[in-house]
């Protein structure tokens, strides 16, 4: 970054508020008022997903069909969201232009923040040449890309995340980053960075039955009881290859490579194991796996500190837009529950079978 | 000449206090901490401008004890990550918190396994009104 910054000789200015107005007139206002591709029912959040397109509109369902109500639900007590996925390529449209001076100082992977203070107020992505963006007074999120087929595959299993980020940010809700594993209802949450432990454990836990809400991100919500309901946000597993070898082959590589250069692959847990798949969890404890390499699969009693290291700055990173929003809400979390460290053993399935054994008996937890 | 006057950069970091230990994150970088010992009690003097002379008053030994030593190097550190800035002037500070009665030396771990992540695949930080390449200023917002 400091090595661009001293190569741009003038300030150039957008002069605008990406992405609403770079919006061709009308585009916006005339999606909306069509029927949404899907209405989805994520705890607290009812959010309509519009689509310029059949095609964008099934990349952008897809991972939130899990979470369908029918068109004419609707939740006074509920927040809702409109998303609008714009493709130029396929609606006919002129690309959005992208940050004035920059074109030709990005790499492919690049993203560029708007930033107002600590808040990033809208993404612009080099390769497809998207921007993200949120009005809050509308409630209204847009993706306007170039071409969604250029979109990295990896944002397709959680679409939208970043405007639930940005829509949830003065909420009793959001999002957080973690795998969510449960028996009638009731579960924990296992926290940590990429390479823990997280995706294999609940690829392991939905083949011996064990519910999920998901293996990346859900959304917290506090109750008025002083709980925590996680909402399972997407139907999605992103799995590596040695993770598939480790489960022996019970998993099929029928997903998608998540990007190139990156060994994952992209599932839906409703092609695996449909029946794990939960809307709501009731959270009982946090999990802070860890490879141990074990034999047999250990807990005992971690830290707050220690989970609020595994949850909050890998959350911040992930969902981006309010990293100091995202950390309080991490660091309220790790408050409201106890915290276990997980050594995890060399056998995704024994430690399947381990935290199978801690969901049915809760109270032998230590 | 008055002593070096420091205050936690609050508009680059966020962080929690638990009852051994205070958890840092950098923004920017990505990296974050663990502060323990000691480090709590001086992070949390921080939360307002002070210099390292006033903590030494208040730890353990007094202005001159073993603690000053501990407090002048981890001072610089944080400075050094970046996460204190130097202030000058301003109104005198709230008294401090009492000092832990066991001094222990103020340790911080750093963790730098997420600034990996965010060197790998990098994002361009840009003021939304001035445009690229005007970074933006923390001040604003």
């Amino acid at each position: 970054m400091t090595a661009l910054t001293a190569r741009t000789t003038h300030p150039t200015a957008l002069n605008a508020q990406p992405p609403f107005d770079l919006l061709p007139e009308g585009v916006l206002d005339t999606l909306l008022a069509g029927p949404p591709a899907l209405r989805a029912a994520i705890g607290p959040l009812l959010l309509d997903i519009h689509a310029s397109d059949a095609e964008t509109a099934r990349l952008a369902t897809r991972a939130l069909a899990h979470a369908r109500v029918e068109r004419h639900h609707d939740g006074p007590d509920r927040q809702h969201v409109r998303v609008a996925f714009i493709d130029c390529a396929r609606a006919g449209l002129p690309p959005p232009r992208g940050v004035p001076g920059t074109e030709h100082l990005l790499a492919p992977h690049d993203e560029v923040n708007l930033r107002e203070g600590n808040r990033i107020v809208a993404i612009h992505q080099a390769e497809s040449r998207t921007w993200e963006g949120f009005d809050p007074p509308r409630g209204i999120g847009v993706v306007y890309t170039a071409d969604a087929g250029r979109i990295a595959p990896w944002e397709w299993a959680s679409p939208a995340k970043r405007i639930i980020e940005w829509a949830t940010l003065d909420r009793p809700y959001g999002l957080l980053h973690g795998a969510v594993l449960a028996r009638g209802g009731e579960g924990f949450l296992l926290a940590g960075n990429s390479g823990v432990g997280k995706s294999t454990t609940t690829a392991a836990a939905m083949l011996r039955g064990i519910q999920t809400a998901g293996d990346d991100v859900s959304l917290l919500e506090w109750r008025s009881d002083g709980g925590v309901t996680a909402h399972a946000a997407y139907d999605s597993l992103k799995v590596g290859e040695a993770s598939l070898a480790l489960l022996g082959g019970r998993i099929a590589a029928a997903g998608e490579a998540v990007g190139p250069g990156i060994a994952k692959h992209m599932l839906r847990i409703t092609d695996i194991a449909p029946e794990t798949l939960v809307q709501s969890v009731d959270l009982k404890a946090i999990l802070l796996p860890r490879l141990a390499g074990l034999a047999r699969t250990a807990i005992r009693p971690a830290e707050h500190g220690a989970a609020l290291r595994a949850l909050g700055p890998v959350s911040s990173f992930v969902m981006r837009v309010a990293p100091e929003a995202t950390f309080a809400r991490a660091s309220r979390l790790v408050r409201s529950l106890p915290c276990y460290a997980l050594d995890l053993s060399v056998d995704p399935l024994e430690v399947a079978d381990t935290i199978g054994d801690l969901l049915e008996r809760p109270g032998s937890l230590p | 000449m008055s002593p070096q006057r420091f205050v936690i950069d609050t508009a680059a970091v966020a962080a929690e206090k638990f009852d051994d230990e205070t958890v840092v994150l950098h923004f920017e970088s990505g990296r974050y901490f663990s502060l323990g010992g000691a480090a709590s009690w001086i992070w949390q003097a921080f939360e307002q401008p002070n210099d390292v002379a006033t903590l030494a008053t208040a730890a353990p030994g007094g202005a001159l004890g073993p603690a000053l030593a501990d407090i002048e190097r981890f001072v610089a550190e944080l400075e050094a990550l970046k996460l204190l800035l130097p202030v000058s002037g301003g109104a005198a500070s709230a008294p401090l918190a009492p000092a832990p009665e066991l001094w222990a030396a103020p340790s911080l771990e750093v963790f730098s396994d997420l600034s990996d992540l965010i060197a790998l695949d990098p994002v361009h930080e840009v003021d939304a009104m001035m445009g690229w390449p005007r970074r933006p200023d923390p001040g604003i917002g």
